[in-house]
């Protein structure tokens, strides 16, 4: 068919070129335009948001200040890389959650908004809150670049059940090793197997167990020295301690094999072993729970402290709020912040029953409801007993370099002294920013 | 047939006036009664011109927008040590100094990545072309059969990844479970660093087979079939028509798939960053996902960009090396 010379009838090229170009006018001036008016914020967060008791403080508070809150819901699955992206646009949203490992190296690239006039202003008091909870955002310069509302230490999710038809000894319900140290903890492991069917541990998958099995080995340091400069896992307390994490899977057979597990979390699967009953013992912060609480159908589970050695340590993983700088609500975001780390919104969310509120008062509200775990007050004792790995702007660079040689580790082929030693000099390189 | 010819300038009827007036026609300084210097007319061919651009303008605006400033901003970024937040520092050429001498990564991956590019190559070719064969035969229902390997080709590559890790478990896995029949312990083949850069080539053969496999259907259809009858009248056997018939008039196609397969496997990421994230160690660890872990994971926009530029200088040689070799071994009948 030939193509038509002209155009259609009441259609001159003239008006398509024109509208064409009012067209694009248009989209320009809409693209100008901000997504939400100056009335609301943004807020970023790697969780679900509606539904859960974060979504119903920040509904609360919505309705009690006006502040319309745009939830951008974003998988858990590379978050922080998802995080860096917007954070480098020049538009981030007006609040985020923030890894902790991160805080240090965004604090000192000045990306994130100091909250120390907020928190004077608005009379927040030190003594309030756990201290490694209130200190830890605050900066060598002196600035409070975010705040921690909570913390989830790391410990042993494990099924009762199977201790009891085992016929090992509960852990302890305090926090403490005695008759809970390494050999007591790998013991109790043997028992709890039932090849085919069970294994008695899953830890290494864990990546908090590098740095507890450091600490608690005898190395104060864990995987990098206090100023984040040396990489001390290398250490002979290290050393030792990754490869007892190595030995539950390939010398004593207790742990399940690192090629059964997945490269990738998002599907819960490790997860998935604890609940389905092939795994009597895990190593988890204290965010899995609720997962646990929602799939755990067929048994009684429980939480134990991190078993000692030398020494008795968890990590808590710190529950970071942070506003980064080029939003552009800070007063508004402010607003939500407060909310959520004080009074009401706090309360709310301490109703999750997944992490221990900063706030002494409100963490005394962490009381357990009748349902798994019965042993809650663990956790707030966890805090007490709690490490934290050093960091510094090059950590991130570090781990791609020694976490995938672990691996051969994990999976039995080289020991950890032979890793370890061999790849230090290129972590402490990569410490240093050499590349 | 009459065909238009629309590069040569229409002419003004005979008699009739110019519609403008002749180059020179508004000397200088002449002007109008009112006293306003008149518009100078553009010629039909530099109107022809103006409107050619006009209609190609929004494309180039595009192309330079989103090509050629990414590229060049890219290649200025490579020079400084950008994270994406704070300004950059200019730092020369140092970023490529340290990628060639200290990053103990970029030797392993590299190498990770020319062994998954010529055995994806291979593979994918070899295996293409022998379905080709298969899917030009003439039998009934054999567009089910080009169906069905080609579909992984437009497949979802999260999919594929998935569907393959579960074949690949060890223990409960399809494929342990098959050598278990016959009394083989299978490997632990995306968690041994001796089989996993394998498995996941195996994977991606299987899910971009399908692709040349259409491309050379393609060019077997386009063969005359008299230079088959000519071959047989003189005897010549199945294996000797391949061989002097059908893969020297395949060649072009050939030649276009190297190139391409090879420029699409030296980018794999998708597959790796489902299957393994690059381990176990290093086993599986490819350019572009490191790549990607030094800008998105580490922020360390700079380092990265001189890592692509490395990329693009690999590629571009060894696409200009089979550019140079064509004329050796490809036929164009």
């Amino acid at each position: 068919m030939p193509l038509p010379t002209t155009a259609a009838p009441g259609v001159s090229r003239r008006t398509v070129l024109r509208s064409a170009a009012a067209g694009l006018g248009l989209a320009a001036t809409a693209g100008c335009m901000t997504a939400s008016g100056s009335d609301a914020i943004t807020l970023l967060d790697w969780e679900t948001v509606p539904g859960t008791p974060l979504g119903d403080a920040i509904e609360v508070f919505q309705k009690k200040t006006g502040i319309r809150v745009d939830v951008q819901p974003t998988p858990t699955s590379d978050y922080d890389t998802k995080l860096r992206t917007v954070m480098s646009s020049g538009a981030p949203p007006d609040i985020v959650r923030m890894n902790d490992d991160y805080v240090r190296g965004y604090s000192a690239n000045g990306q994130l908004v100091d909250l120390a006039p907020f928190l004077r202003q608005d009379g927040f008091r030190s003594a309030d809150y756990f201290e490694r909870a209130w200190r830890f955002p605050i900066q060598p310069n002196g600035e409070h670049t975010a705040l921690c509302v909570g913390t989830q230490p790391c410990v042993i999710f494990y099924n009762v059940d199977a201790f009891r038809a085992a016929g090992v000894p509960l852990p302890p319900t305090t926090w403490t090793d005695e008759n809970w140290k390494w050999d007591d903890f790998l013991a109790a492991a043997k028992k709890l197997t039932v090849p085919g069917k069970r294994w008695g541990v899953l830890m290494y998958d864990d990546t908090s167990a590098e740095t507890t099995c450091t600490v608690n080995n005898g190395d104060p340091t864990g995987i990098y020295s206090a100023d984040g400069r040396e990489f001390t896992l290398a250490s002979p307390a290290g050393i030792e301690g990754i490869q007892w994490l190595a030995d539950l899977t390939h010398k004593h057979h207790v742990q399940v094999p690192w090629s059964q597990l997945q490269p990738d979390s998002t599907t819960n699967f490790d997860d998935s072993l604890f609940v389905q009953g092939k795994v009597a013992m895990v190593s988890r912060a204290y965010g899995i729970a609720p997962y646990f609480s929602q799939n755990v159908k067929d048994f009684t589970w429980d939480i134990a402290p991190i078993p000692g050695n030398k020494g008795q340590t968890t990590i808590a993983t710190m529950i970071v709020w942070a506003l980064p700088k080029q939003g552009r609500n800070h007063h508004q975001a402010w607003q939500l912040l407060k909310f959520l780390s004080d009074g009401e919104g706090a309360e709310i969310l301490a109703r999750q029953h997944n992490y221990v509120p900063a706030n002494h008062e409100v963490a005394r509200q962490l009381r357990s409801n009748g349902k798994p775990p019965a042993h809650l007050d663990l956790l707030s004792a966890a805090i007490e007993h709690a490490t934290n790995e050093n960091v510094s702007p090059n950590v991130d660079r570090a781990r791609t370099i020694y976490r995938p040689q672990l691996e051969s580790v994990w999976n039995g082929e080289k020991s950890a002294a032979e890793v370890l030693t061999s790849v230090k000099g290129q972590v402490d390189r990569a410490l240093a920013g050499k590349f | 047939m009459k065909t238009s010819q629309p590069h040569l300038r229409p002419r003004p009827p005979t008699g009739s006036t110019p519609t403008s007036d002749p180059p020179g026609a508004a000397s200088r300084g002449a002007t109008t009664p009112e006293g306003v210097p008149p518009r100078r007319a553009l010629s039909p061919a530099a109107r022809r011109h103006l409107t050619g651009w006009l209609f190609i303008g929004p494309v180039v605006l595009g192309v330079i927008a989103f090509q050629f400033v990414p590229v060049a901003v890219s290649g200025f970024a490579s020079l400084t040590d950008w994270n994406g937040m704070t300004s950059p520092h200019f730092k020369g050429v140092s970023n490529y100094v340290t990628l060639f001498t200290e990053d103990p990564l970029f030797y392993v991956t590299l190498k990770n990545t020319l062994v998954f590019t010529l055995g994806s190559i291979v593979l994918t070719i070899a295996l293409g072309l022998a379905l080709a064969l298969l899917a030009n035969q003439p039998i009934r229902g054999i567009s089910i059969f080009r169906a069905a390997f080609f579909t992984p080709v437009v497949t979802n590559v999260v999919a594929v990844g998935f569907v393959w890790f579960w074949l690949y478990r060890p223990g409960d896995g399809l494929f342990d479970g098959l050598l278990g029949l016959v009394g083989v312990d299978g490997p632990a083949w995306l968690a041994d660093a001796h089989w996993a850069l394998l498995a996941v080539i195996l994977v991606a053969v299987w899910q971009g087979v399908g692709y040349p496999m259409v491309i050379l259907l393609s060019g077997l259809q386009a063969i005359p079939p008299s230079l088959y009858e000519a071959a047989r009248v003189d005897g010549a056997s199945s294996w000797t028509r391949f061989w002097r018939i059908t893969l020297p008039l395949l060649t072009p196609q050939l030649f276009f798939l190297t190139i391409m397969q090879f420029i699409t496997s030296f980018q794999v990421f998708g597959i790796i960053y489902v299957m393994t994230h690059g381990g176990p160690g290093d086993a599986t660890s490819v350019y572009i996902y490191q790549v990607y872990q030094v800008a998105f994971s580490q922020g360390k926009f700079g380092y990265a960009s001189a890592m692509g530029w490395v990329l693009f200088a690999i590629v571009g040689l060894v696409t200009w090396a089979q550019m140079r070799l064509e004329k050796r071994w490809v036929f164009y009948g």
